[in-house]
């Protein structure tokens, strides 16, 4: 609690930092450069530190739907199992197949990785932090996922395996079929608050969730984030099963870690987008008093949807390629019209 | 902000040369994205956000993915087929016309400074539904067409 009191602090004491440097006669481009280091840094090690804590959870969370115990030899509880496996990932060797495409072979997880990080820095944490302030903020963390997905696509091209191809034009069908759903779910919201700046669209929640409004909003938001993280039921990407591994089979060490890294940071995007969109942001529950800071109740809301999006992923079993385009097509995308319409409606009547 | 137009300039220009004289289509299907991406940063350093978001949204996110799909089930298909002698008289005509057109018109519009304005997407809504309309709707329909088109397309191969 302190510490995360004390993180406030230090945002405002960086700022403050970079304001007082104009006065010395330092360059502005040197300033800007030099802050976006900071960010970028900053962010990826929260990325990193994050992915090691969302692995933990979600091998603990699967373990106890499937009635085991999980991780338990490293560390009290297991809790140090992560750390052990990233630094056993660390030593691996890099290999890259012989018939690659070498280049693109070592773009691809770059291209799946910086996205993710570049989404982070529109997300508002609490009215103090963020990065920054942009009017288009949804759509901007909506642009950066659609480039991190070239990166699964060329990756599956790149590494000369049929299993990999495979997984790569899976992912392409899969992306832009479910986009469409995405964004349908979310113009709800967008005309109840009329605006595309998350700190509007909390502001705008300061009474009443707009889960509260946009129930089915919030459930097809749920649903096409999950498709468009590639995860459990719509991993048919990666589908252990049938594609060995998907479009990270040829994949070792670091270059494999990132897209686990990428997978995870994009997964926390799609939660805190949801808990800012749906469940208020970092503002607490209506009417109880402002006892915890908001930073806390805006990573309890994120952790909670990826709870919800863990649950499902042990429940439910994989979706089958042929049903994967129809659910999106015939049944989501509908179904979100439907909602723009009801929205309209009773925004028209109402005045 | 003039470094950043000359950087984001510089990198238009050089994946546009990449694109066209790259051998390998996957790779020149990865520079037209960093085209893409880098005339995105020039609409946003004009202060069209809206547009260079959707650029990114709708260019990388849809056209090129959909580039990447189709090279992908049509694997070495300029490799088996050769360009002939007629095939590169009409591309060079064609691309000669073309940019005559573009410079023709360029040069009858003088250029000028673009008052600042605050391009927000309720302005934009409300001039495409007003003052836009008609041209709106011509477009819609012909996305409509073409997308008609498509699936005709497609369903013949089908019946076959």
């Amino acid at each position: 609690m302190e510490l995360l009191y004390n993180t406030e602090r230090l945002v405002e004491i960086i700022g403050d930092f970079l304001q007082s440097c104009k006065g010395y006669g330092i360059p502005e481009w040197v300033l800007t450069l030099g802050g976006g280091v900071v960010v970028a840094v900053i962010i990826a090690g929260f990325i990193a530190v994050n992915t090691l804590i969302l692995v933990l959870a979600e091998r603990k969370v699967s373990a106890f739907i499937q009635d085991r115990l999980g991780p338990m030899r490293v560390g009290p509880w297991g809790c140090l199992q992560t750390v052990a496996d990233a630094l056993k990932l660390l030593q691996k060797e890099d290999i890259t197949p012989k018939k690659a495409d070498r280049l693109i072979f070592f773009l691809s997880p770059i291209i799946v990785f910086a996205p993710a990080v570049m989404a982070y820095v529109a997300i508002s944490w609490s009215p103090k932090i963020r990065v920054a302030d942009i009017n288009l903020g949804l759509l901007y963390i909506f642009a950066t996922g659609s480039l991190g997905t070239l990166g699964i696509i060329l990756a599956g091209w790149s590494s000369a395996n049929k299993w990999s191809l495979l997984g790569g034009m899976r992912s392409a069908a899969q992306i832009i079929s479910y986009e469409v759903a995405l964004i349908l779910s979310v113009i709800g919201v967008i005309m109840l608050s009329g605006s595309l700046n998350l700190e509007n669209l909390i502001s705008c929640q300061k009474d009443c969730w707009y889960i509260v409004y946009q129930p089915l909003g919030f459930l097809l938001f749920l649903v096409s984030a999950i498709a468009e993280t590639n995860r459990a039921p719509f991993d048919i990407v990666e589908a252990e099963q049938e594609l060995v591994g998907g479009f990270h089979t040829e994949y070792s060490a670091m270059k494999f870690a990132m897209f686990f890294l990428g997978e995870y940071a994009s997964v926390f995007i799609a939660s805190a987008l949801c808990a800012t969109l749906f469940l208020g942001g970092w503002q607490p529950v209506p009417g109880l008093p402002a006892v915890v800071p908001p930073i806390i109740w805006f990573l309890a809301k994120c952790y909670l949807i990826v709870f919800i999006i863990m649950w499902i992923r042990w429940t439910y079993p994989r979706i089958r390629v042929d049903q994967l385009m129809g659910f999106s097509w015939k049944f989501l995308i509908p179904l979100g019209f439907l909602n723009i319409g009801l929205t309209g409606f009773i925004m028209a009547i109402r005045g | 902000m003039e470094i950043a137009f000359y950087i984001l300039a510089g990198m238009a220009v050089t994946s546009a040369i990449l694109v066209v004289s790259l051998k390998n289509l996957v790779r020149a299907i990865l520079a037209l994205a960093s085209l893409f991406l880098s005339i995105a940063g020039l609409y946003i350093l004009l202060s069209a956000e809206f547009l260079g978001l959707v650029q990114i949204l709708v260019y990388i996110g849809g056209v090129i993915l959909l580039f990447l799909f189709l090279i992908m089930l049509t694997e070495n298909l300029f490799e088996k087929n050769k360009v002939n002698l007629f095939q590169r008289i009409t591309g060079v005509g064609l691309v000669l016309l073309l940019f005559s057109i573009i410079i023709s018109i360029f040069m009858k519009q003088p250029f000028q400074a673009i008052p600042k304005t605050d391009y927000s997407i309720q302005e934009l809504g409300k001039h495409l539904l007003t003052d836009y309309l008609v041209p709106f709707e011509v477009v819609s329909l012909l996305l409509l067409v073409a997308l008609i088109g498509a699936i005709v397309i497609a369903k013949k191969e089908e019946n076959k």
